[in-house]
């Protein structure tokens, strides 16, 4: 178990029940502990981009969505390219309902399916299916979401253009906000689109 | 995979299919897990579902007991019904078994709690 006084404890079963009874609470530097436990890529593939979004960056973002926009607690949150998982376990601690978790790579699904069993969560689901083709047909999908995090593919490895499909799959299946990580170069695009 | 993703799902991804819901579902195992109760939200996404084929997808799982066929206008204060979807929605589990197209009767696995809706290339419209 965590105790109030540990920031970063050295060890301790994947457990964050202590979060439940004080969601608000939960401090950015405490969240970026949690985070560090969640398991990263052994062999990224480097076609698919999969940099996974250091614990860091993710506690950051998220902390700002749920104490600035109150875009997390008792919301419905996709996570498009989840890869290991760390941005939907962040919103699954900050009190989020319900997460679905995208993505084409069935080895990042199976690492991300044992991160979310590690931590004991049971509010995320996985699917396993190519962000491009929700982008013309999404289907019963769209604007189920009230909000969209993502940490997509930046198009650098002859992929030029994924990251606006992405960001396009994102807008139609969110009815209010996402909230997506850019290469500074697509700066323009805005790297918070409200 | 919840019923809650079921409900949200369409094979209509596939080239030549119109709607693509409800998909079918075929279980082989289940579970179901624990999931904090959160009254507004189930009040606030049920809108926005397909109740018959929420209530279908139940009953093919065997979940479907108490669910009736049209949902009241309100459900404010029922608490027993708000729980019962509750657990339909968020709690129950399709750990191992297919999805099928209502269409064109492509399956879809489920592994590890996982629909796999990934389509060759000339499947794809």
């Amino acid at each position: 178990m965590i105790t109030a006084n540990d920031d970063y404890p050295k060890s301790y079963t994947k457990s964050f029940a202590d979060i439940n009874m004080s969601r608000r609470s939960v401090s950015r530097k405490k969240l970026e502990s949690y985070l560090q436990e969640v398991d990263v890529f052994d062999n990224p593939k480097m076609q698919l981009e999969q940099y996974p979004t250091t614990p860091h960056l993710a506690a950051s973002m998220l902390h700002t969505i749920h104490t600035h926009f109150n875009d997390l607690e008792g919301k419905c949150v996709a996570d498009l390219g989840v890869g290991s998982g760390v941005l939907s376990l962040g919103c699954s601690m900050l009190g989020c309902s319900y997460v679905l978790g995208v993505d084409i790579d069935p080895e990042a699904l199976a690492i991300c399916a044992n991160n979310i069993s590690e931590f004991d969560i049971t509010n995320i689901d996985l699917l396993h299916c190519d962000i491009r083709s929700l982008v013309n047909h999404p289907g019963r999908l769209h604007g189920a979401f009230d909000v969209v995090v993502m940490n997509p593919p930046f198009g650098t490895k002859n992929n030029q253009g994924i990251d606006m499909l992405f960001l396009q799959a994102g807008l139609a299946l969110a009815r209010t906000s996402v909230y997506s990580l850019h290469k500074t170069s697509t700066r323009e695009v805005g790297n918070m689109m409200q | 995979m919840k019923l809650l993703t079921h409900n949200i799902l369409t094979s209509n991804i596939i080239k030549g299919v119109t709607r693509g819901f409800p998909l079918k579902i075929k279980s082989s195992r289940l579970e179901v897990k624990e999931v904090d109760f959160n009254p507004d939200f189930i009040l606030r996404i049920l809108p926005k579902l397909d109740w018959s084929a929420l209530r279908q997808a139940a009953t093919e799982v065997g979940y479907g007991n108490g669910l009736p066929e049209e949902l009241p206008s309100s459900l404010e204060g029922d608490d027993s019904l708000q729980k019962t979807i509750h657990n339909i929605l968020l709690q129950v589990e399709i750990v191992e078994g297919e999805l099928e197209c209502p269409e064109t009767g492509r399956k879809f696995p489920i592994q590890n709690g996982i629909p796999n809706m990934l389509l060759n290339e000339d499947e794809v419209s």
